[in-house]
């Protein structure tokens, strides 16, 4: 093959991707803002009130809107955070990894292991991320999960990989973060503290999912 | 002349005819439009690594890149332009690469593709024995690229911790009592925290990238480069874990006015510094017993 037969190939090929590139339709939400709302206050047997302290739950700069909630259910108290992130074909529109759960003061961010029924007991528990923040005597167990339409994402590398899917091939970028905390005990306690979040968590999803669910 | 002395001066001829400078000016006006197509990735990276003190680094990769090319150019003016299939399927990956990181805001996905799609120009239009001398200044752009935030922000949370238990049992062993609570080491007269600012995690790259070019500048036998590339990251750890020890004997001893030297004010000119250190050090052991062992 020529040189300048090679040369044409390549520059075609560039000027494709080019067109590519700006041709792209813009991208859309499928979710209305003002719809985040239908979370209830009343979720089973929980009560909320509205309002999150800010050192339980960070507020994301980059979030359109959330609901942020307090919850209690006789002695068990948890927060609660729906947040929705739109437009993120920009990168710098979506959730912070820094803003999910209290960083500053924490000596010790600690993983632990949690599944929750979200679909209820038909299905089997879905893994989730969670920590316990150890942030001076104050230890505050956080679980959360990313949401586009039904699915649900507990990994933030299948999460990117579902959003990028969505993005590109149709033009949907909006998402939604869903955090759920409460204080935390001691070590030997965290079965338990576990297990307030995953009664709650389900409710949750499914206020959500029946209103976002498209 | 025989045969075969025939056949090779018809191949030699056929490079010579071939490597014209039109050769050379059709490989140059494709690196031009690859550069063009991905002047927007190149301005997002170059914003990055003004706004990020340990991404800085990122500015002089491409430079140190285009003097190791410029080292090879006996060798790539000698080798014959010929083509090669082989870098088509290359570009077309890269370019989707382009297309797929750019549309959906994965900005690591469309850097990650402009090294590929030069290698792919090279191959394609220079052949395979331009590529062979092409390939490590090309591949050395990677180091350009900022590692994605997700990975790099639980790599760094790993490092202070790793950090933060190496020093104290460091102090623990020096006789200065300490208490570590995660990433907190709790001295007598004051408690200081192992911060993400004090990881080396986020100048990793730049410390491959300070490896790959050291070991690339002199003539050195592939097993060494090798070493002393990969080398750069576990001496950049090890130079932080000093720097640590160092901070907090000083804190214990002077109080919180130690804190305000320059050992930890300039944490990363520190550590970069001590590592190029090591690298000399490491460098001089490697080729010493490697002459040893010629000899």
């Amino acid at each position: 093959m020529r040189i300048g037969w090679r040369l044409g190939v390549t520059l075609i090929l560039f000027a494709a991707g080019a067109i590519v590139l700006r041709m792209a339709p813009p991208v859309k939400s499928a979710v209305s803002p003002v719809s985040l709302y239908a979370v209830p206050l009343t979720l089973g047997t929980w009560a909320g009130a509205e309002g999150v302290p800010e050192e339980i739950l960070p507020q994301d700069p980059n979030e359109k809107i959330s609901v942020r909630r307090t919850y209690r259910n006789g002695n068990h108290l948890a927060w609660v955070s729906v947040a929705l992130f739109v437009g993120q074909d920009d990168d710098a529109r979506r959730a912070s990894i820094n803003k999910i759960y209290p960083q500053r003061g924490a000596s010790l961010i600690e993983p632990v292991s949690f599944a929750a029924p979200l679909d209820g007991s038909a299905t089997g528990p879905i893994t989730l991320p969670a920590v316990i923040v150890h942030q001076d005597s104050r230890r505050l167990l956080v679980a959360y999960w990313h949401q586009i339409g039904n699915r649900v994402y507990g990994n933030e590398y299948r999460f990117r990989l579902a959003l990028m899917r969505d993005v590109v091939f149709v033009r949907r970028a909006d998402a939604l973060l869903v955090r759920i905390a409460t204080p935390a005990g001691p070590a030997a306690q965290v079965a338990d503290d576990l297990a307030v979040v995953a009664g709650l968590a389900p409710s949750i999803h499914a206020a959500i999912s029946q209103e976002f669910g498209k | 002349m025989n045969r075969a002395a025939a056949g090779e001066k018809v191949v030699t001829d056929v490079a010579l005819r071939v490597t014209s400078p039109l050769s050379w000016l059709a490989l140059g006006v494709a690196a031009a439009a690859a550069l063009g197509l991905y002047a927007p990735v190149v301005a997002g990276m170059a914003a990055e690594w003004s706004e990020f003190p340990s991404l800085s680094h990122g500015f002089a990769i491409p430079l140190i890149s285009a003097y190791l090319l410029w080292h090879r150019r006996r060798l790539l003016a000698e080798a014959p332009v010929e083509g090669s299939i082989a870098g088509l399927p290359l570009i077309i990956l890269a370019l989707g690469m382009l297309v797929l990181g750019s549309l959906s805001g994965e900005p690591f996905v469309a850097r990650l593709s402009l090294p590929l799609a030069l290698l792919g120009t090279v191959l394609f239009l220079g052949g395979t024995r331009v590529a062979r001398h092409a390939w490590v200044p090309i591949a050395y752009l990677v180091f350009m690229i900022p590692l994605p935030y997700v990975t790099l922000s639980a790599l760094t949370y790993r490092s202070q911790l790793f950090d933060a238990e190496l020093t104290a049992t460091a102090l623990g062993w020096l006789g200065v009592p300490v208490l570590r609570d995660g990433v907190m080491l709790h001295l007598p007269n004051i408690t200081l925290e192992v911060a993400a600012d004090c990881s080396s995690v986020p100048a990793i790259a730049a410390l491959l990238a300070l490896g790959g070019a050291y070991a690339q500048m002199q003539p050195r036998p592939t097993w060494i480069r090798v070493a002393l590339t990969l080398s750069a990251a576990p001496l950049g750890l090890l130079s932080n874990i000093v720097r640590l020890i160092v901070t907090s004997l000083s804190a214990y001893y002077l109080g919180p006015v130690a804190l305000n030297n320059v050992i930890h004010k300039f944490n990363g000119t520190t550590v970069f510094l001590a590592t190029v250190v090591l690298l000399v050090v490491l460098d001089a052991l490697l080729t010493r017993s490697w002459k040893r062992a010629a000899s």
